[in-house]
């Protein structure tokens, strides 16, 4: 794009104008043509004609061949994709060719023919549904669920298995409506017209009956037409008449329709020389008619002598693909011609910009000079370019070669005040330093001199410390031995205890010893006691004479009791003591973990004790060491001191040079300072 | 614990105005079943039996445990607690008597001998009859015993109704 541009501009200022003018006229000049040559029909129609044209004279080859004839016509029709199966027509020659004069071949065709009109759901591209009607009243409606196969004048309808054959013909005076009905194969009824059949196609009234339907073509098939019946005929059926030269074949039932007679025939060759009767013959034969929006060539293939019978062939051809092509061709064009325009606008456009932009810049640059705006940056280098780019890049480096010089001298400047700042911020620094130096001689003097003084108190105060150390460390050792001797006798006093607790136990097994002896008493005393009751009933039973041993029995009785009841006690007592022992043996036991637990301390405060002998010891050594190194530390202060003062002289002489430097500094600040404002009025960057 | 026969003794020494030829008296032996007290006619009692082991016999009547040798004598073992319905405590029961009424002998076994006594007849007390329940039925009277209410059996009528083996 950046090549092209370029190279464009390189034409020049005239050049460009002259180039994008041209462009636009040329884009005008091809949307005309364009527009003109889709409004002539001259290209789009003659294909049509001259397909037609080769049928027509098809039929018209030879009168005599049958055969022949209607082979052509079969294999021209079902060849071309474009013509438009009128139903009833083909639905007619299929029914009447039989195939019996026809060779194999024929016979092929017609049968594959046969098929693709049975297929045929509808007439022609368009969708129809059926009404007739005699002088405009509804007689029939016929939808497609109804399986109505087509709308077509002698059309066969099979509804509900009756086979309907319809034909409706208008004439001017006498409109007749042909109907044959067969049902089960036997003809019910039928009506026929006149002088000629008339076809009348309507628009497709979906469900709504009392819409009267819009009738908007008549065809119509005659073996002769006046001016005065196509006038008449126009007028009354108030839309666009299309003539056909002979009967229209329109259905299978050939019988019904006009025929042309050799008779009338031969009347109309001599009525006609030969050359008038075909230049009849073809004007007559297709003409361009639309119906229902969309066009169509018609034409009619007269056929002399079918079955015996004169007939003709109507054969409609659907011009969508012409009407197509001619649309694709217009928009081709129209877009061909807003290219060229558009590319001739953008080309003005270009041309414009190119030449405004390097004015418009130098127009700005020279204001900026004037206020001594010297900061644009822009490239200059390059060649070619018109008058204006040139004229730009001039200025452009003029501009640079002054901003350049201006540029060192600014630098110059700023470097002279950098050092002029720099050196004054170092002399202030310094002084500063100075300064602080000499005082902080003057402080460190007066604190190490302090510091000399608290040295000699540290050291008074470590002789001190050193003498309580030893003392310490000589009460330490004697505790040690005392917590020794305690531990010593702890040990004694578990011992025994452990003896006690032994001793105890022994007494609780003997008490259990006592029990069964005082069991076996009591067992002596109860048998003691049974004897004596036994004594006493021995006595009773004597009388008198053992009242004096009932007595002694009684006596014996009352003895056995009281040893009972003391058994009694003793045991009671026995148990006590065993309680006793218990609760004794589970106290000593306490006592003696009381004992370890408190031999366990006295080990540990022997431990505790030896750790704080040795740590005495290292505190007495310690203190001696410190006392020693405060000792040195004072003689090194009081030397520190006498430096110190020597320093602080020297100090304050260095701050006195160093403010006179300071004020030569300021002195050079200043003076650069006036120069750069002088600079300083032009803009560099 | 008291002695039963010093109670007795004082008792008998709080009456200056009667002497013993005056008064009638009966002897008792006291035994104890379960928690109760009850009295036998000493009369009726031949020997106080220690029982080691009774020896089962299949067939025996209800109340008969079993029988013993006493002195070479076999006796039966006769229930006394079960036969009054005194079931409720089970003791271990090691002591019997050895009792000869209307012609029958058998070794009553009681929970305790307590003691021998004579008690006069004024001191006894008749109790209502309660035919229903089985020691009522044979209940002949009742004193007091260191102040405890003791039940003098009627060991004639307790025989009786073993006799008739209802």
């Amino acid at each position: 794009m950046g090549t092209f541009s370029r190279r464009y501009q390189s034409l020049g200022i005239r050049g460009r104008i002259l180039f994008s003018g041209i462009s636009v006229i040329a884009a005008v000049l091809l949307a005309t043509v364009s527009v003109m040559v889709v409004r002539s029909n001259t290209w789009f129609s003659k294909a049509a004609h001259n397909r037609l044209s080769t049928a027509t004279e098809l039929a018209l080859l030879d009168l005599d061949t049958k055969a022949e004839t209607k082979r052509k016509i079969i294999e021209l029709v079902a060849s071309d994709d474009d013509v438009v199966f009128n139903a009833s027509v083909l639905h007619g020659a299929y029914a009447d060719l039989d195939g019996s004069d026809l060779d194999e071949s024929s016979q092929e065709l017609c049968r594959d023919l046969g098929k693709k009109i049975k297929n045929a759901s509808h007439v022609g591209d368009f969708d129809l549904i059926g009404i007739f009607g005699h002088k405009n009243q509804l007689l029939a409606f016929f939808d497609r669920r109804q399986q109505m196969t087509g709308f077509s004048t002698g059309s066969r309808y099979v509804t509900d298995g009756k086979s309907l054959y319809l034909s409706f013909s208008e004439l001017p005076e006498n409109i007749q409506l042909t109907l044959k009905i067969v049902e089960n194969g036997q003809s019910s009824g039928y009506s026929r017209y006149g002088m000629g059949l008339a076809q009348t196609i309507v628009i497709p009234v979906r469900d709504v009956f009392d819409d009267r339907p819009e009738k908007i073509a008549t065809i119509v098939g005659t073996t002769f037409v006046t001016d005065d019946y196509a006038n008449q005929l126009s007028k009354a059926s108030n839309t666009h008449v299309n003539f056909y030269h002979g009967s229209v074949l329109l259905a299978g039932e050939f019988r019904y329709i006009e025929r042309l007679s050799d008779k009338t025939l031969d009347s109309l060759k001599n009525q006609w020389d030969k050359q008038d009767l075909d230049n009849r013959l073809s004007r007559l034969l297709w003409q361009e008619t639309t119906i229902n929006n969309e066009s169509f060539t018609q034409a009619l293939y007269p056929l002399y002598e079918i079955n015996g019978e004169v007939g003709s062939l109507l054969v409609m051809h659907s011009n969508r693909s012409d009407q197509r092509n001619k649309r694709n061709t217009l928009w081709l064009m129209v877009l061909t011609a807003l290219l060229v325009g558009g590319l001739g606008s953008i080309l003005m456009v270009v041309s414009a910009n190119q030449i405004v932009r390097p004015l418009k810049a130098s127009l700005e640059l020279s204001r900026l000079m004037a206020i001594g705006d010297l900061s644009s940056n822009e490239n200059f280098d390059g060649i070619g370019g018109d008058e204006a780019e040139i004229l730009r890049r001039t200025m452009l480096s003029s501009v640079k070669q002054l901003r350049d010089t201006l540029k060192g001298v600014t630098s110059a400047t700023t470097d002279v005040d950098h050092m002029a700042t720099a050196l004054f911020g170092a002399v202030t620094e310094e002084m500063g330093i100075a300064t602080e130096q000499a005082s902080s001689v003057t402080e460190i003097t007066a604190t190490i001199e302090e510091l000399s003084a608290t040295s000699k108190q540290i050291a008074e105060n470590s002789n001190q410390v050193l003498e309580i150390a030893s003392t310490n460390l000589a009460e330490t050792e004697s505790g040690s031995e005392i917590v020794q001797n305690l531990m010593a006798k702890m040990d004694e006093i578990n011992a025994n205890n452990e003896e006690s607790i032994n001793k105890i136990v022994d007494l609780g097994k003997n008490s259990q010893e006592i029990t069964k002896v005082i069991d076996l008493i009591s067992g002596i005393a109860d048998q003691t006691k049974l004897i004596a009751f036994n004594a006493s009933i021995e006595a009773s039973g004597a009388g008198d004479a053992g009242r004096r041993f009932g007595v002694v029995a009684m006596e014996i009785r009352r003895l056995a009791n009281n040893v009972m009841e003391s058994t009694s006690e003793i045991k009671e007592r026995v148990h006590e003591i065993q309680t006793a022992v218990s609760q004794l043996v589970m106290a000593s036991e306490k006592g003696s973990n009381g004992i370890r637990g408190g031999r366990d301390l006295a080990v540990a405060t022997v431990n505790t004790l030896t750790g704080l002998v040795e740590d005495a010891r290292s505190t007495s050594d310690a203190a001696r060491q410190i006392s020693m190194s405060t000792q040195q530390q004072k003689i090194a202060n009081d030397q520190v001191v006498v430096s110190l003062r020597e320093i602080a002289q020297g100090a304050n002489n260095t701050a006195d040079s160093i403010n006179r430097t300071k004020q030569i500094a300021n002195d050079l600040k200043e003076l650069s300072r006036k120069l750069k404002d002088q600079v300083d009025r032009f803009k560099l960057e | 614990m008291k002695n039963p026969v010093d109670d007795l003794r004082q008792s008998l020494a709080g009456r200056p105005s009667q002497s013993l030829e005056e008064t009638k008296e009966s002897e008792f032996i006291i035994i104890r079943l379960g928690e109760s007290l009850f009295a036998l006619p000493l009369a009726d009692v031949l020997q106080v039996v220690a029982v080691e082991k009774v020896y089962p016999v299949p067939g025996s009547p209800v109340h008969f445990l079993g029988v013993i040798n006493v002195r070479s004598s076999i006796e039966t073992v006769f229930n006394i607690k079960s036969f009054l319905g005194l079931q409720a405590q089970k003791e271990n029961q090691t002591k019997g008597l050895l009792i000869a009424v209307t012609g029958l002998q058998t070794v009553m076994m009681v929970d305790d001998v307590l003691d021998i006594l004579k008690v006069r007849d004024s001191d006894i007390h008749t109790t209502p009859r309660a035919p229903k329940s089985p020691v009522g039925r044979h209940l002949k009277g009742e004193f007091s015993w260191s102040s405890q209410s003791v039940m003098i059996i009627n060991l004639s009528s307790v025989f009786a109704e073993l006799a008739d083996g209802k």
